[in-house]
């Protein structure tokens, strides 16, 4: 365990300090507890600026960790950050003063309630950004709604009630079904090891990239889309977004910048952190489509921005546009991008959050976001309205100013993988140029059209100190991006591992089936572990109408005792997903037909099984081959064999591979299947003979009623032995039972 | 039936907490007509009083845990969890009703001896062993709530929600009481631990003890409140004096649901499979009607009621769990649920004022400014209902997920995880009429009354404390569970 640190816990629960503080002055003392509040801020600024001193940029792993126990079964308190995180953190306790300063007059409901509200969102948001325990982190994640309810509920505008019960049921809604996930994850954490079950995001990211947590395609997918939907809805990601509008126009200001600054950063940090370290398959599988709804965000952001007539609603509709660039970098899956993503996060964060403060302030002045009610402020206003451009033009994203950066950045990345998305997506960056230079225009330049407006005060000092800090910022993020992303850099690529290793172990197998030369083992090794399975039920040897092979690729045919293969042989039978598989050497062939027990292999499925061996290698060579006749019907596939499996190691040394050939039913889903296998290593090849008109055998269903394209990493296995569910009979099968009635009957829990 | 006096002592050392409840209810009676009209609360201290004593005395119980009385009734770690639930509830119902009581002008000592043999009652049902035990227990708990739901005898609706009680909940323990005839008549047994071993031995399960299981289930669902047994609920809490309300709530559901973890779990351990599907449909049922009943309510007493018969539904999702890990979720889900149901219950009797006039959510509006430490607290209470983590009910509910979970009953989590997001909604109305609407000009804040602020502290606290340290209370819950399955 890391020595304790207890840096995280302070600058997380600072805020708090000064919420106790303000509990104890009276609430009608309006001045000392704006100072407090502000103060407090500032400490936890400062404070926060501290984790730079501590933060190694070379480290990739989550630095100043702290881990206590909690609750038990496996629920701890577990705080770290890295680079992604660092500067989240920053961001929040850089935005928070500055929304406590633009409250210092406009607030004036309340304003015990309110700052308490503001410091103990930014606790809680702190909380959920450098939690490392799943359920720490949704306990953060749900406490940061609260305080947000009460601030768009008790001091926004008119539709206030509205707009915060839609906020909250919305979000609420995703989280719960993040909540079943993460419990679903927590059941699956053992893991085929059966080590305790776990919260804890380090240990659960360790046993699932070493193999020990096997989750199945299904799950996989459905697991991610829980937490997808969670965070897709915070972000919000297009056609989730319908709360946000109505959240950001009727907040007050200051519950805006907290809102688009930092809150919608919890989705695009918790796709980052959870989601694609944890799923990266099912990332693999769903990032087109999660990027098309990105791309459709970001064109459908702009385009409604461009319409509106109220000014905040504008610049809420921008944070749909830009948070979609966001989720498009992540989804690229590409290094530069998902630098650009992060980046990006920060930059919408001070760009959008100064926005919002800028139309606080015309509001401050004239209570109102009706553009019609403004225009040709530059005459009374000339230093407000200057730094407005200014922010319009950084999140616009001029060079050299912030936005440029992050843009850029993802839109390169994006380009290298996926040249279409970034052509969509760059639309999106010439709508922002159109909806906020336009939307200025028509706010500053031209005649003063409304009377009131000729005698409006220009930024006071308070406002100025605001606007200035802010423009400092988005000029420094505009051209010192390097001392943000090298320190990012390794954690960026932290987060992207689990792909970049698909993708060289996709490179290294292409280089691989050019040399498939494996030395076969030892017939000695080979007996021994065929005498170590453990036998089975001698009432369970049903065999399907499959056969199937092993073999250690490229070796010559030799047979092994036909006992010992006959047992070995029905033995993986009880293996649903994968029909026959069997151990062998060189090739091997299943016992047979179905409805009897301890047969000889069919001629069908013998010829089948032996074919197989001699044509895996060139199945593996060219996926087109022309396939044997007697093959008519039959998927042949070569695949990895799943971790735990006994004697794994010993006997299938380099790739530990195994062939089986399996009566397809349904050959285009088969298709779809395999090439998915392919794509994540799993899958070594795959032939599928073109089934001619003839009719399907008479029982064509394999046990339990699968066929082949069911997922083939299923934990069947465990380290040591087979799963006591394999040998046991659940159900007493009678000697005549046909696979039918194992398929109808119930399935052993597993 | 031995007469060793050492046995003796033990038998009488592990019913300790009933006897308790019982002498000071009869104290409280005998009293009574000697304690002039206008002194009457003081008899409300005294049954405050008896209610720490008995929480005193399960701790003496819990120094020697075992069977007492030839089996009739147990002193296990399952057991005594449940008292401290039940005595615990009560003794907070009864801090509510002493101010209540005078502002209704209804101050009597049958009241608080009633509560007190009520509680005396749950303990049992909390314990027995034997069914025709658990049948006594029964019938003193209900028997006194019939009463205390009519003690307003001059309000109609008391009246109603007295008399629906008693011939509903007359119709419940019947069925009850024929479904231990049933048990009987197969298995030749009431005793809980022998019906269990008898029916191990069967390779089926005979169908009378089938058709007992089903009545069992229909009586004591009758109790809990969980669909389609659920249809009184709402006017006799609607109706009942508000304090009463809170204890019915709370205390009988828990002790209730002990009963069903013992008759479930032990008596008919081995039939799983049976009722399963009946208990899964029932839990569906309960949350939804629960839910979507509450979320048209303007009353917020019959709103709570609807949210109790929610919470039932989440219960019976941890109960479907039925292993070890379940059964210490509904524990826990118990003690959470008590807690911040009596929160709510007690605040309403506050707010209700005299008469219980001010029950509609509009009559809330601008409590948050106008009572900032009283909206607060039953903004803890609504989002501790709801579920918000760092609160109790959060936990309550993670645990009871992640058995079923652990279980593989995956669907019925999804279901009662989007119901939780349902019920958000009209805890949230009350919020938003706390805080978001102005006060309205004819309410006259009331200072809260000492003894209900101490109830209200030890609520919040207690919300507050399961909420963010449950370890210590988790290890008991888990503890008696073992205890139960032992037998």
């Amino acid at each position: 365990m890391h020595a304790q640190n207890h840096f995280l816990t302070l600058v997380t629960f600072l805020p708090l300090l000064g919420v106790l503080a303000m509990l104890l002055l009276k609430s009608d003392d309006h001045v000392s507890i704006r100072r407090i509040a502000l103060v407090t801020s500032l400490i936890e600024f400062v404070f926060s600026l501290g984790l730079l001193r501590y933060f190694s940029s070379a480290d990739p792993n989550f630095q100043l960790q702290e881990i206590h126990d909690w609750i038990g079964r496996g629920i701890q308190y577990h705080l770290g950050i890295d680079g992604i995180s660092l500067f989240l953190v920053l961001l929040t306790t850089f935005l928070t003063p500055l929304a406590i300063l633009c409250s210092w007059r406009s607030i004036q409901k309340n304003v015990k309630g309110f700052f308490i509200s503001l410091l103990v969102i930014e606790t809680a948001m702190i909380g959920v950004f450098v939690s490392l325990d799943l359920f720490l982190f949704f306990v953060f994640w749900e406490l940061t709604l609260i305080p947000m309810y009460f601030i768009v509920g008790i001091w926004g505008h008119e539709r206030r009630v509205y707009a915060a019960i839609k906020f909250i049921l919305y979000t609420m809604f995703g989280s719960i079904l993040m909540l079943v996930a993460i419990l679903w994850l927590y059941n699956l954490s053992p893991g085929t090891r059966g080590l305790p079950a776990t919260f804890d995001f380090p240990e659960i990211l360790y046993r699932m990239s070493h193999g020990q947590i096997p989750l199945g395609g299904t799950t996989e997918m459905l697991l991610f889309l829980a937490f997808l939907l969670a965070f897709a809805i915070k972000v919000p990601l297009f056609p989730l977004h319908t709360w946000l509008p109505d959240a950001h126009t009727e907040a007050p200001t200051a519950g805006s910048v907290i809102l688009a600054g930092v809150m919608l950063k919890l989705g695009t940090y918790g796709i980052l952190r959870f989601c694609l370290p944890l799923f990266p398959h099912a990332v693999m599988r769903a990032a087109p489509y999660v990027a098309t709804l990105a791309i459709i965000g970001i064109v459908y952001g702009a385009l409604v921005a461009t319409v509106q007539r109220d000014l905040k609603r504008l610049v809420a509709y921008t944070s749909v546009s830009h948070l979609g660039f966001v989720v498009l970098g992540i989804f690229a899956l590409n290094t530069i991008a998902v630098q650009g993503a992060v980046y990006q996060m920060l930059n919408h964060g001070v760009s959008t959050g100064a926005l919002f403060l800028a139309v606080g302030m015309l509001y401050d002045r004239r209570h109102t976001h009706d553009i019609k009610q403004f225009g040709g402020l530059t005459t009374p206003m000339p230093v407000l309205m200057a730094f407005f451009c200014f922010i319009a033009l950084s999140s616009l994203a001029l060079p050299p100013l912030n936005g440029f950066i992050g843009e850029f950045l993802i839109l390169i990345g994006t380009f290298a993988g996926h040249r279409a998305w970034a052509v969509w997506a760059t639309s999106g960056a010439v709508l922002s140029a159109i909806y906020l230079l336009w939307a200025y225009q028509r706010v500053a330049f031209g005649k003063v059209t409304v009377d009131k407006n000729q005698k409006l005060p220009d930024a006071s000092l308070r406002e100025k100190l605001i606007l200035v800090t802010l423009a400092a910022a988005i000029i420094f993020m505009g051209v010192a991006s390097p001392l943000f992303t090298h320190r990012m850099a390794a954690s960026a690529d932290n987060v992207l591992r689990p792909f970049n290793q698909m993708q060289e172990a996709m490179r290294a197998k292409e280089h691989a089936r050019a040399k498939l030369a494996i030395s076969a083992p030892h017939p000695a090794q080979l007996s021994r572990f065929v005498g170590a399975l453990p036998r089975p039920e001698p009432r369970r040897l049903v065999a399907p109408t499959s056969a199937a092979v092993l073999c250690s690729a490229g070796g010559s045919p030799a047979v092994l005792r036909p006992q010992a293969a006959l047992e070995c042989g029905s033995l993986f039978t009880l293996n649903e997903s994968e029909g026959l598989p069997l151990c062998c050497n060189e090739a091997f062939v299943a016992p047979g037909t179905s409805g009897h027990r301890n047969h000889a292999p069919t001629p069908a499925a013998l010829t089948a099984a032996t074919t197989a061996a001699s044509l895996i290698p060139l199945a593996l060579r060219h996926e087109g081959n022309p396939v044997p006749p007697q093959f008519a019907g039959m998927g042949v596939r070569a695949f990895r064999v799943p971790d735990g499996v006994p004697g794994r190691d010993l006997l299938f040394p380099h790739p530990p591979l195994a062939v089986s050939a399996t009566r397809v039913r349904h050959p285009e889903r088969s298709r779809l299947a395999a090439r998915d296998r392919a794509a994540e290593g799993s899958l070594f090849g795959f032939v599928l003979a073109d089934s001619p008109a003839r009719p399907a055998p008479a029982s064509p269903r394999l046990l339990g009623g699968r066929s082949f394209s069911s997922d083939i990493r299923r934990p069947v296995y465990r380290s040591g032995a087979l799963a006591p569910d394999l040998l046991l009979p659940s159900h007493p099968l009678t000697p005549g039972a046909s696979p039918k009635s194992i398929a109808a009957s119930p399935r052993v829990a597993p | 039936m031995t007469h060793f006096p050492a046995e003796q002592l033990a038998n009488l050392q592990r019913v300790a907490p009933e006897i308790v409840l019982c002498a000071v209810g009869i104290l409280i009676m005998i009293v009574d007509p000697f304690i002039g009209a206008a002194r009457q609360r003081v008899l409300g201290w005294i049954a405050f009083a008896g209610t720490l004593l008995a929480l005193g005395a399960v701790h003496i119980a819990a120094a020697d845990r075992g069977a007492a009385y030839s089996n009739l009734i147990f002193a296990d770690g399952f057991s005594l969890f449940v008292h401290v639930i039940v005595i615990g509830a009560a003794a907070l119902a009864i801090l509510g009703s002493i101010n209540y009581l005078d502002q209704e002008g209804i101050q009597r000592g049958e009241y608080y001896a009633l509560i007190l043999f009520a509680t005396a009652g749950m303990g049992i049902l909390g314990g027995a062993n034997e069914l025709v035990t658990a049948f006594l227990g029964l019938e003193m708990s209900s028997i006194s709530t019939y009463i205390l739901a009519g003690f307003r005898k001059r309000a109609l609706k008391s009246n109603e929600a007295s008399l629906k009680y008693f011939i509903l909940g007359s119709f419940a323990t019947a069925f009850f009481l024929y479904g231990i005839a049933m048990v009987y008549g197969a298995t030749g047994s009431t005793e809980i631990s022998k019906v269990a071993t008898i029916l191990r031995g069967f390779h089926h399960l005979p169908d009378l003890a089938v058709l007992g299981l089903g009545l069992i289930f229909v009586g004591l669902g009758f109790k809990v409140v969980v669909a389609p047994f659920q249809v009184y609920a709402p006017d006799v809490y609607e109706g009942a004096p508000t304090p009463v309300t809170a204890l019915l709530a709370s205390a009988p559901k828990a002790a209730t649901f002990a009963l069903m973890l013992r008759i479930f779990f032990v008596a008919f351990g081995s039939a799983g499979s049976l009722w399963f599907w009946a208990i899964w449909i029932s839990a569906v049922l309960t949350m939804f009607v629960g839910n979507l009943a509450a979320l048209v309510q303007t009353n917020v007493k019959r709103m709570l009621a609807y949210s109790s018969i929610a919470h039932a539904g989440y219960i019976m999702v941890a109960f479907i769990a039925s292993t070890d890990l379940g059964i210490a979720a509904v524990l826990f889900y118990l003690a959470a649920y008590a807690l911040m149901k009596m929160g709510a219950f007690l605040v309403v009797t506050h707010l209700g004022q005299q008469g219980e006039q001010r029950l509609d959510i509009k009559d809330y509006a601008g409590l948050g400014m106008r009572q900032p430490v009283l909206a607060a607290c039953f903004s803890l209470f609504l989002l501790s209902l709801l579920g918000l983590p760092a609160t109790a009910g959060f936990l309550g509910k993670f645990f009871a997920f992640q058995a079923a979970l652990d279980s593989r009953v995956i669907w019925l989590v999804v279901i009662a995880a989007i119901n939780s997001v349902i019920g958000a909604y009209y805890y949230l109305r009350v919020i938003i009429s706390m805080y978001f609407w102005e006060p309205s000009k004819d309410y006259s804040p009331t200072a809260v009354a000492p003894a209900l602020t101490v109830a209200l502290v030890v609520a919040a606290f207690g919300t507050l404390y399961l909420g963010l340290f449950p370890a210590r209370v988790l290890l008991l819950a888990r503890s008696a569970a073992a205890s139960l399955l032992l037998h």
